[in-house]
């Protein structure tokens, strides 16, 4: 088991960031009227940070070697748009916003999810079947920036009992709409995966030993099924993370939250190259470490791959 | 078949088919059978025919260009007597004709987007999977770095470093969606690789290309086509997303995400700018989903 | 009295494609440590009628009639009453060891829940039940191999297990479904002779499912040969083999590999040696239980059919104990292993 985790850091979730952060760099070197072309508006004080920062008077490996270890140390640069700030300082601001938001997400989409995903597998053909499986082929279809605004048009215009907007450090009625907009999508696939999955564990010919056996059902289902029919739950969880943090770019834009979703988009239409950047490989690098421990989780739920 | 036993004596009033005609159906007739009895599926298809047909002729039916601001008219509900069916916009630009437009755009995008995906993906995961040994494990190797890449981050740096360019967009969300249908469809060769009439090909000499052109390819392509119909909807999806950030198609040019932008913004004064659009991308989303697992269900029909 | 009284016995599934009927007016009886194989091939219904005994048909299928199992019919009986019986007086076998056990659990926890929710037993005497049911079945190291999970056994040894969970309540009946199908030749003659022993040693009566009429020769006291989900025949072992009175019987016998007969038909054939001869098979299909012939199912394939085979055949009593559905005299049947030209 050890090996398997150490695998899977050193010799996937590590190369992996590495190549990403090389395209990354050398994108950025390919940019036309990029950030170290002449022509581009940017005050001269971070001209002169970044000239000094991406060492330009050396030689491009040297430069690339010089920005893998100040990636190293978590230094992401000066801001090409804000000259009082570092990308550093702007980023650590945002980042508990969007970890409160994707989190409170993350958690309600896993357990109704699931719930709502058992319950029509149980009841398969009924009328509750047929009433989740309905509101989840709306959940996948509708998107975030369709349902945002009707959301807000009835809580917050017409019904007037929640904000429309605004974060206010993470108060409750100020997370409702953006957490419910956020989790919609998230919910819906994973009940729908939990009844696919859990449908066909139930119809398996392990369970129909395990009835044969004069178990009763709730002993089944908690003891036989609930394990087989999450795992595909569990390896959907790198999906849904990475989904997460990129609805999370509209849900912040719609409802004016300061996380790094809104940074990023901010940072992308100002042509903030540097915050782009950094912010790019932030999110890779969550999404490759959350994906290992997914994968390590899975082997230890797994006993098959856990033997391997 | 048995040289010991004798032959079945005739018997009149017997239908010998009877037996084998399950056997003899061909599984394509038999998909068809399946689909046209999916009410979903084929009522999704009328729909989005329509559609279709309305977003590409509909708009020689107004009086109005898309790009036609008209300042005296601007946010105006939905009237019959003006011919602004759908309303205008904050600029006074009518909806109706927008909104076609925005589904020509959209609708271009999900379907070139899918074919770029769909002709990497297929490539891709067959030769993947029909050369196998380290090839394949190297091209799978390849494929997992990407797929653990923030794919939607990726092309909104790229957007922000080459510009905000149509092509650019059908490119980027083609070549970075075909990431499932190669794995999908290098599993479907792997399977198929191992049965007789493709081993029977490959002992008589035919070259390894043209077995998967001629073998692999066909048999493939049931899959693909399901794959495809998901995929088109995503691509509608993503193209949305980057115009609904402004990353997407410029104006005055525009799509439904693009016109779900502004309506999100005007939706205390001007609902219909929300609704129209959105009903549209909705509506077209829901018929591809409806149609991709009608097919999917008609072509595997695992749960019978 | 019987152990086990089987009346009438139909089995129904709703499909997309119409009703279809996997069982048809089914009967038969079972004895206290006897034994029945039900044989026939794959869509004959036998598995879905062990189903039907068991009370664990698919959600969209029906058993009507009556299953009395000790006086009591269990088709009646709800899922509470039914779970006191299954496990501890009723078990079951599964054809693929493979897919039977959860992959998920060890085998030493599928083991003792059984003793646990049956026989109230508390972990460590379940514990030591367990190994002691893994010793009888003859897996070694048994109390290692407690804590093991199924994909770490072979194949045999997983049947193994399955028929120590199946025996752990000292069951009055069991209910094997092809329990030797998916293993390899030696482990079969193995598991047959281990199924033998346990019989003798905890007087179980045993149900038999199989294709294979061999397997039922060495095992069974009585034979059902079923067909489309119908019985074509039944009766005591020794008289159905040595003197089946159903072509469909007949054409069963005749398919088993004999050395002997090999050589005979070599001959009849114009073959050089016995041993290109090939193996015997009923000629066509299985039957698609969607479009069956109005009249008796094995028409299509039957060598001996008629005018009369149009229309459907009773089951009969024509000998003591035994019962055959067939329209045609036993006399005028086929004999498959004379020479051709002379039967």
């Amino acid at each position: 088991m050890l090996r398997f985790i150490l695998r899977r850091i050193f010799f996937e979730a590590v190369p992996t960031l590495l190549v990403l952060v090389t395209v990354t760099f050398f994108l950025i070197r390919l940019a036309p009227g990029g950030p170290f072309s002449s022509e581009m508006n940017v005050p001269p004080e971070v001209k002169a940070a970044i000239e000094a920062k991406y060492r330009m008077d050396q030689s491009l490996p040297m430069q690339y070697l010089g920005y893998l270890a100040d990636l190293a140390q978590g230094d992401l640069g000066p801001s090409f748009k804000y000259k009082d700030f570092t990308v550093n300082e702007l980023v650590n601001k945002a980042v508990p916003v969007s970890f409160k938001l994707g989190i409170a997400a993350f958690i309600i989409a896993l357990i109704f999810g699931v719930c709502a995903g058992v319950a029509a597998a149980l009841k398969q053909n009924t009328w509750i079947d047929y009433s989740v499986m309905g509101v989840a082929m709306i959940g996948v279809v509708l998107p975030n920036f369709v349902l945002a605004p009707m959301l807000a048009l009835v809580f917050a215009v017409w019904l007037k009992i929640l904000p429309a907007g605004g974060w206010e450090g993470g108060q409750f009625t100020f997370m409702v709409l953006p957490v419910a907009v956020l989790c919609k999508h998230y919910i819906s696939v994973i009940a729908r995966i939990t009844r696919g999955s859990m449908i066909e564990v139930l119809g398996s010919q392990f369970i129909r030993t395990a009835r044969a056996k004069g178990l009763p059902m709730h002993y089944i289902l908690r003891r036989h099924a609930l394990k087989p029919a999450l795992l595909p739950v569990v390896s959907y969880l790198g999906p849904a993370f990475v989904g997460i943090i990129t609805g999370s770019v509209v849900v912040e834009t719609f409802f004016g939250i300061p996380g790094i979703g809104q940074l990023f988009i901010n940072g992308a239409l100002n042509r903030d190259y540097s915050m782009v950047l950094g912010l790019t490989i932030l999110i890779g690098t969550l999404m490759i470490t959350f994906n290992a421990i997914v994968d390590i989780l899975y082997g230890f739920i797994d006993p098959r791959i856990r033997i391997k | 078949m048995n040289a010991s036993l004798p032959a079945l004596p005739p018997l009149v009033g017997l239908d010998d088919d009877a037996n084998t005609s399950i056997a003899g159906r061909s599984l394509w007739v038999d998909a068809r059978r399946r689909f046209l009895r999916n009410r979903a599926a084929l009522v999704s298809l009328c729909v989005l025919v329509i559609i279709v047909t309305v977003c590409l002729l509909g708009a020689t039916l107004s009086p109005y260009a898309y790009d036609d601001p008209d300042f005296a008219a601007m946010h105006n509900a939905p009237d019959t007597q003006t011919q602004h069916w759908f309303g205008t916009d904050n600029l006074g630009r009518d909806l109706f004709v927008r909104t076609l437009l925005g589904g020509r755009i959209s609708l271009m995008v999900g379907a070139l987007g899918a074919l770029v995906a769909v002709l990497i993906g297929t490539l891709y995961g067959a030769t993947a999977g029909f050369v196998g040994g380290k090839l394949d494990s190297v091209m799978m190797r390849f494929l997992e770095i990407l797929a653990s890449f923030p794919i939607m981050f990726l092309v909104i740096l790229l957007m922000t470093l080459f510009g905000r360019d149509l092509w650019l967009i059908f490119i980027a969300i083609g070549a970075v969606s075909w990431l499932d249908m190669a794995r999908i469809v290098r599993g479907q060769t792997l399977s198929l690789k191992r049965k007789e009439f493709v081993e029977a090909a490959h002992v008589a000499g035919v070259s390894t290309a043209r077995i998967i052109v001629r073998h692999i390819v066909p048999n493939v392509l049931g899959l693909v086509a399901v794959y495809a119909t998901l995929l088109v909807p995503s691509m509608i999806l993503f193209e949305s997303f980057l115009s609904y950030l402004g990353l997407g198609v410029q104006e005055p040019t525009t799509s439904w995400g693009a016109l779900l932008e502004q309506g999100a913004k005007s939706i205390e004064v001007a609902m219909w700018e929300l609704i129209f659009p959105a009903g549209f991308l909705v509506t077209t989303l829901f018929c591809f989903n409806f149609i991709g697992d009608g097919l999917r269900d008609a072509l595997d029909p695992k749960d019978r | 009295m019987n152990l086990l009284e089987v009346s009438n016995l139909n089995v129904r599934f709703q499909t997309p494609e119409g009703e279809v009927a996997a069982v048809s007016d089914l009967s038969f009886t079972l004895a206290s440590g006897a034994s029945i194989g039900i044989v026939g091939e794959s869509g004959s219904g036998k598995t879905q009628t062990a189903y039907a005994l068991m009370g664990l048909l698919a959600k969209n299928g029906r058993a009507s009639g009556e299953v009395r199992y000790d006086g009591v019919n269990l088709l009646t009986l709800s899922e509470a009453e039914l779970n006191r019986r299954r496990g501890a007086e009723i078990a079951m076998i599964y054809q693929d060891p493979m897919t039977s056990l959860n992959p998920y659990l060890t085998v030493g926890d599928q083991l003792t829940e059984v003793l646990q929710f049956h026989k109230a037993m508390d972990k460590r005497a379940a514990f030591a039940e367990s190994v002691r049911m893994l010793d009888a079945v003859r897996i070694a190291d048994a109390n290692k191999r407690m804590g093991l999970y199924p994909h770490e056994f072979s194949g045999g040894m997983r049947q193994r297990v399955v028929i120590a969970m199946a025996l752990l309540c000292r069951p009055k009946l069991l209910i094997a479904d092809e329990p030797t199908t998916a293993l390899d030749v030696t482990v079969q003659a193995q598991i047959l002779a281990l199924l033998q022993d346990l019989r003798r040693e905890f007087s179980t009566s045993i149900i038999l499912i199989t294709h294979d009429l061999g397997v039922v020769a060495g095992v069974c006291d009585s034979v059902l040969v079923m067909y489309a989900g119908r019985v074509m025949e039944y009766g005591d072992a020794q008289s159905v083999f040595h003197d089946a009175a159903h072509p469909y019987t007949r054409g069963l016998l005749h398919a088993l590999p004999r050395l002997d007969r090999a050589h005979a038909d070599a001959a009849t054939t114009g073959g050089t040696t016995g041993v290109t001869a090939r193996l015997n098979t009923i000629p066509g299909n299985p039957p698609n239980l969607l479009e069956l012939p109005s009249g008796c199912p094995f028409v299509p394939r039957c060598i001996d059919r008629n005018s009369a085979c149009l229309s459907p055949p009773k089951l009969e009593n024509f000998a003591p104990g035994r019962q055959r559905a067939c329209h045609r005299l036993i006399d005028e049947l086929t004999d498959l292993d004379a020479p051709l030209g002379v039967g």
